[in-house]
C-alpha cells in the first residue's frame, strides 16, 4: 500500500508538481517585482518521502488522518518569500493577497510567551490555473498551495531547525532543545532590533 | 440515479429581521414527475451551466472554517429536511425585499464523488385559466408563481469528497440579473460567504499581459490597431465582473484578434474565467508612456519597453551644458514602419 502510494506520488511529483512549482515561482516573482527588500522567492514540490510520511499518519484511534491524501494534504506545493525586516512581512502579504485567494491565514508563534521556537506567517492559497501547464488536467492538479512569508532571521532559524531538529534516528536531548529555543530567541530579538533601526532610519 | 435527495423551501425576504419567519419545506419525491425531471436536468448540467469559479472565505481568525460550507457539507453528508432547512434559514437571513420571495431547491447527489447543488427561483406573478364544462372558463390571478421562466435562477454546485480539503471552491451562476454587483453582494458574498476564485488584480493583470502580447504578435496592422483600441476601451469596465471572452465579445473583436488574445492566456480555460476588472491594475501592465519634446515631437511606446525602444542621451543645449535644469535629450530608435496615421489632435 505504502509502496504504491510512493510510486504514484513519485510520478505525480515528477510530471506535475515540479513543473507547477517552477511556474508558481515565476508567477510570484513577477507579482513581487516592484516590492522592496525581498531576499528570495522559492517554491518546492513536497518530496515523495515526506508526502508518504505525512499521508500515512494515523489518528489516536488508528484511523488514517488523511484518507484522501491528494485532496487533504494542501502543501504538496510550497512557496516561501523571504523579506528583510518584520514590517516587510505585512506589506508583502498585502501585495500577494491582491493576487491570490486565501482559505487559511495563520501567524504561527510558540504557544506560550515563555517559549521560543517557530515563527512565521503561513497561508493556504488557491492555486491559480495560470501555473498548471496546459498538458495537465486541472482536476488532477492540487487545488491549493502553502505560502510562507518570513524574515531573513525566521528563514535562517527554520532551515537550521529543520536540518537539526527533526532527526528521528537522533532525537534531541533537553539541552539541545533549549539551545534551539535560545537561537530562536536570538533570531526573534535580531528581527526586532533591525525593525527598530529600519524605522529610525526611515527605511520602512 | 445520481440524485439522492431533493428538498424545497420557501424563502422569505427577512434580512435584518430579528425574528426570522418559519420556513416551510418539503421533499421533492421522484414521483413528482415533471418537477423532479426539471431539477434533475439542472443538476445534470450544473457543472457546465455554473460558470463562475468561487471560493469560500476563511474564518475571521484565519482558520479553514466557513459556516456556509459547513452547512453544505452537512447536507451532502446527511440530506435531511432539517439540514436543508438550515441552509434555507441562512439564505432567508440575507434576502432583501429587493431580491424578494424565492423557492429554494437543495439537491444532494452521489457521483464519483459527492455533489451538492442549490438553485433559487424568484417568485413571479401569473394568471391561471381553467376551462370548465361547456363554455365556462375560470381565470385566477396567482402571486406566488415560481419557475415561470425556468431560465431565470441562481445556482451553485460543489463536488468532491467530504473532507477538509474539498468543497472549498464551487461554481455559481446568476441568470436573474444584469448587474454584476448584485451577483457579488447577495448571492456570492452575503449568502455563500465566498468570493470569485480569481482576484480582480490577478484577472486584470492576466488580461493586460495577454492583450500586450497579442498586440506584439499581431502581424496585421488592423488587428494590432483593434487590440490597441481594446486596451483603451476595456478600461471602461472598471469594477465590473467580466472575463477575456466577455471583453472580446463586448468590444466586438474580430475572430483573428480574439484568437490571438485567447492564445496568449496561459491556459484555454482562462479565457472564460471571471474576475472583477481593476483599471488601476490593468494600467500598470499595459500602460503606454508618451514623451513630448520642445520641438513638437511626441514619442509613444509601451511603458515597460519604452527605455528599450528609445535610446536616450543627454546633449548639451544651446544655453549651457548637459545637466542644467532644462536638459536637452536626444531620443533615437530604429525599426520598420508598420503603420502611419494622421490625427486631428496630438493625442
Amino acid at each position: 500500500m505504502m509502496e504504491k502510494l510512493l510510486a504514484d506520488y513519485t510520478v505525480r511529483y515528477e510530471t506535475m508538481l515540479q513543473p507547477i512549482a517552477a511556474m508558481l515561482e515565476d508567477l510570484i516573482m513577477d507579482h513581487v517585482r516592484s516590492a522592496k527588500r525581498i531576499d528570495r522567492v522559492s517554491t518546492r514540490a513536497k518530496s515523495p518521502e515526506r508526502f508518504v510520511a505525512k499521508a500515512t499518519k494515523v489518528n489516536d484511534d488508528g484511523t488514517p488522518r488523511y484518507p484522501d491524501p491528494y485532496v487533504q494534504i494542501q502543501d504538496q506545493i510550497g512557496a516561501r518569500v523571504t523579506v528583510y525586516y518584520l514590517p516587510d512581512v505585512d506589506s508583502l502579504s498585502g501585495l500577494l493577497l491582491k493576487y491570490f485567494r486565501p482559505i487559511e491565514e495563520q501567524l504561527i508563534v510558540p504557544d506560550s510567551e515563555w517559549e521560543f521556537g517557530y515563527f512565521g506567517l503561513h497561508y493556504v492559497l488557491v492555486l491559480p490555473k495560470d501555473v498548471v501547464p496546459p498538458s495537465i488536467k486541472l482536476e488532477d492538479a492540487p487545488r491549493f498551495f502553502e505560502l510562507q512569508i518570513k524574515t531573513l532571521f525566521q528563514h535562517a532559524w527554520s532551515e537550521a531547525n529543520h536540518d537539526l531538529g527533526y532527526k528521528p534516528e537522533n532525537p534531541l536531548d533537553s539541552n539541545q532543545k533549549r539551545l534551539l529555543a535560545y537561537t530562536s530567541a536570538q533570531a526573534w530579538g535580531a528581527d526586532r532590533e533591525f525593525e527598530q533601526l529600519a524605522r529610525e532610519l526611515h527605511v520602512v | 440515479m445520481p440524485i439522492t435527495r431533493i428538498h424545497s423551501f420557501l424563502v422569505l425576504p427577512s434580512r435584518s429581521e430579528q425574528e426570522q419567519p418559519e420556513i416551510g419545506g418539503t421533499q421533492v419525491a421522484r414521483t413528482a414527475g415533471k418537477l423532479f425531471g426539471m431539477i434533475s436536468k439542472l443538476y445534470d448540467n450544473a457543472l457546465q451551466d455554473c460558470d463562475i469559479d468561487i471560493t469560500f472565505h476563511h474564518a475571521e481568525d484565519g482558520t479553514q472554517v466557513n459556516p456556509c460550507r459547513t452547512l453544505f457539507m452537512q447536507y451532502a453528508r446527511s440530506p435531511t429536511i432539517e439540514n436543508g432547512r438550515a441552509i434555507a434559514a441562512r439564505l432567508q437571513a440575507v434576502t432583501t425585499h429587493r431580491s424578494g420571495l424565492g423557492l429554494l431547491f437543495v439537491v444532494a447527489g452521489d457521483e464519483a464523488a459527492k455533489r451538492f447543488m442549490l438553485s433559487r427561483f424568484p417568485a413571479d406573478e401569473g394568471v391561471v385559466a381553467e376551462r370548465g364544462a361547456g363554455r365556462q372558463l375560470t381565470v385566477q390571478f396567482l402571486e406566488q408563481v415560481f419557475m415561470k421562466n425556468a431560465h431565470a435562477y441562481k445556482s451553485v454546485v460543489y463536488a468532491g469528497p467530504l473532507n477538509q480539503g474539498s468543497f472549498w471552491s464551487g461554481k455559481a451562476v446568476d441568470k436573474q440579473i444584469n448587474s454584476s454587483k448584485e451577483l457579488s453582494n447577495y448571492w456570492i458574498s452575503d449568502f455563500l460567504a465566498s468570493d470569485l476564485s480569481t482576484t480582480g488584480a490577478a484577472g486584470s493583470k492576466r488580461l493586460a499581459v495577454a492583450l500586450r502580447s497579442a498586440m506584439r504578435k499581431a502581424d496585421d496592422v488592423e488587428v494590432k490597431a483593434e487590440l490597441l483600441s481594446a486596451v483603451q476601451l476595456v478600461r471602461g469596465e472598471n469594477g465590473r465582473t467580466t472575463s477575456a471572452a466577455q471583453v472580446a465579445e463586448r468590444l466586438n473583436l474580430s475572430e483573428t484578434a480574439t484568437d490571438l488574445l485567447r492564445n496568449e492566456l496561459p491556459r484555454p480555460e482562462l479565457f472564460d474565467e471571471r474576475f472583477r476588472f481593476s483599471r488601476e491594475e490593468f494600467d500598470q501592465h499595459v500602460a503606454f508612456r508618451s514623451v513630448e519634446l520642445s520641438n513638437g515631437a511626441i514619442l509613444t511606446a509601451e511603458n515597460s519597453r519604452f527605455d528599450e525602444v528609445f535610446e536616450q542621451r543627454e546633449v548639451a543645449d544651446r544655453r549651457g551644458v548637459a545637466g542644467t535644469t532644462r536638459t536637452r535629450m536626444r531620443f533615437s530608435t530604429e525599426g520598420e514602419v508598420v503603420n502611419e496615421q494622421l490625427r486631428k489632435t496630438a493625442r
